[in-house]
C-alpha cells in the first residue's frame, strides 16, 4: 500500500506539466534591451545615478512598461504604455508628508468605510503631457503643468472582513478609483 | 574576492562538511501531495500525503546501507479559518502508517503571512501531539518561517519561477525528556496556474545532539500544490 502511495504521488508530479493555463495578467523583469527606444530616448534627457530597473505588466487587453529606480533620494516609478508614451510618474511618499487638509479628507473617506485600517503604501501620481512629465524627475518643483494624485494601498476591516485595497484620491483629497488586490494563495506557505 | 575571505569559507565549508559526513546522515526522497479545497470565503480544507523514502543511511563509519526503503506515509486532513488577511487559524489530524506501526497526531496551527512589494514572509507557530501505542505521549511546539521570493519580477505569476526557503525549530518534549530539532528548506517553485504550483529542493533536519550524537538528514523534496 504504502509503495503505491509513493508512486501515485512521484506520478502526479510529472503528469501536472500536461496542464493547460489561463493567463490573465503578469508582469516580469525584462532587460533594457526589450524596451522601446523611444522610452530610452525619453529618459536619455535625465542622468540617473542608480540602475534602472525595467518591467512589462502584461493584461488581457493592454501592456505597459514600467521603469522602477532610487534618484533623488525617492523611490521612482515611470509607466509608458505599448507604443512607448509615458502615462505617468510615481514616486513613494509617508502617510505623514501628505497634505494636511487632503490628509483629512482621505481618512474622512475611509473611516466612514473601514472599521480598522492600516496604510501600506503612499505613492503621488503625476499625469500629464510627456514634456511635463520629464521635468517631475529633473525638479520635484516642476510641477505646475501636471495632475498630482495620490494612490493608497491599504488593509481595511469592512463588515467583518479584511481587503487589501488600492485607492486613487485627487490632490484634494476626494476619492476617484479603488482597486481589490486579489491576495495570491497560501496553501504553499501555511503546510 | 579576497584571499582571506575565500579561505574563511574554505575552511568553514570544510569544518561543517567534516561534521556532518562524520556523523549519522540519512538520504531519501520526500514527496508530498498536497490538495486545498476552498470551502466557504473563510474555510479551507487541506488534505496531504507524504511519503518518507530512505535512500542511503551511514550510522557508524565504514557501515552504510544503501538499501531503498518505504519508511512512512503520512496522511492529514487540516481545517483552517481565515482571521484576518493573510492570517489563520488551523486544526486537524495526522495519520502516520509506518513499518509494524501506526502513529496519530493532533494539530493546531497558527499562521501569518505578510505580502512586501517583492516577497512575501510567512511564519506559522504550531502546536502537535503524538499518539502511539507503548510510546510515551510526545508534544511538539514547531516555529517555521518562509520567505518566498518571485524569480522574476514582483510577484509569482503563472508560468513563473520562484525560490522559497523555510526555516524551522522543533522543540519537541517526550517522555520528560527535551529535544530540538532543526530543518531548513531551499525549493525551487514553478506555478503553473493558480490551481497548480510543483516545488523542488531538499530538506535538511538536524535532530539536536542534546542526548545523543546529531542525526543529519537529507531529503529530497517534491511538493506537488493543488486547489480544487
Amino acid at each position: 500500500m504504502r509503495v503505491i502511495t509513493s508512486a501515485l504521488c512521484f506520478s502526479c508530479f510529472y503528469f501536472t506539466c500536461g496542464f493547460s493555463q489561463v493567463k490573465y495578467e503578469k508582469e516580469y523583469r525584462i532587460k533594457e534591451n526589450k524596451v522601446p527606444e523611444n522610452i530610452k530616448s525619453y529618459l536619455s534627457e535625465i542622468s540617473f545615478k542608480n540602475k534602472i530597473k525595467w518591467y512589462k505588466d502584461e493584461a488581457l487587453s493592454k501592456y505597459t512598461y514600467e521603469a522602477k529606480t532610487h534618484h533623488n533620494n525617492l523611490n521612482f516609478s515611470i509607466e509608458f504604455d505599448s507604443l512607448g508614451i509615458i502615462e505617468d510618474v510615481e514616486f513613494k511618499i509617508e502617510w505623514k508628508n501628505i497634505p494636511e487638509l487632503t490628509k483629512k479628507n482621505i481618512e474622512f473617506y475611509l473611516d466612514s468605510i473601514y472599521q480598522k485600517k492600516k496604510i501600506i503604501k503612499v505613492q503621488i501620481q503625476y499625469t500629464g503631457k510627456p514634456e511635463s512629465l520629464i521635468n517631475i524627475l529633473k525638479d520635484l518643483n516642476q510641477n505646475q503643468r501636471l495632475a498630482r494624485k495620490y494612490e493608497i494601498v491599504l488593509k481595511g476591516k469592512e463588515n467583518k472582513k479584511y481587503q487589501m485595497m488600492e485607492y486613487l484620491f485627487s490632490n484634494e483629497g476626494k476619492f476617484e478609483d479603488k482597486a481589490i488586490i486579489i491576495m495570491k494563495n497560501t496553501d504553499n506557505l501555511e503546510y | 574576492m579576497n584571499t582571506n575571505f575565500k579561505l574563511g569559507i574554505s575552511t568553514l565549508f570544510l569544518l561543517l562538511g567534516n561534521s556532518i559526513l562524520s556523523q549519522n546522515k540519512t538520504f531519501g526522497g520526500l514527496p508530498q501531495l498536497n490538495i486545498n479545497k476552498i470551502l466557504s470565503e473563510k474555510w479551507r480544507l487541506n488534505l496531504k500525503i507524504e511519503s518518507r523514502n530512505k535512500f542511503y543511511e551511514s550510522i557508524k563509519e565504514f557501515e552504510n546501507s544503501y538499501k531503498f526503503q518505504n519508511l512512512n506515509t503520512d496522511y492529514s486532513i487540516i481545517f483552517s479559518k481565515r482571521i484576518g488577511l493573510g492570517s489563520s487559524v488551523a486544526g486537524g489530524l495526522l495519520f502516520r502508517s509506518g513499518d509494524k506501526y501506526f502513529k496519530s497526531r493532533y494539530i493546531q496551527q497558527l499562521t501569518f503571512v505578510n505580502q512586501y512589494t517583492y516577497f512575501r514572509i510567512a511564519q506559522r507557530l504550531l502546536l502537535d501531539q503524538t499518539i502511539k501505542v507503548n510510546t510515551p505521549f510526545e508534544i511538539r511546539f514547531r516555529y517555521r518561517m518562509t520567505f518566498e521570493l518571485p524569480i522574476n519580477g514582483r510577484s509569482i505569476d503563472n508560468d513563473e519561477w520562484y525560490l522559497k526557503l523555510n526555516n524551522e525549530f522543533l522543540n519537541c518534549y517526550k517522555n520528560k525528556k527535551y529535544n530540538l530539532e532543526f530543518r531548513s528548506s531551499p525549493l525551487i517553485g514553478f506555478k503553473f496556474s493558480d490551481q497548480n504550483k510543483l516545488e523542488f529542493g531538499l530538506d535538511y533536519r538536524n535532530e539536536s545532539s542534546l542526548y545523543q550524537m546529531s542525526k543529519h538528514q537529507f531529503w529530497l523534496s517534491l511538493n506537488w500544490f493543488i486547489i480544487l
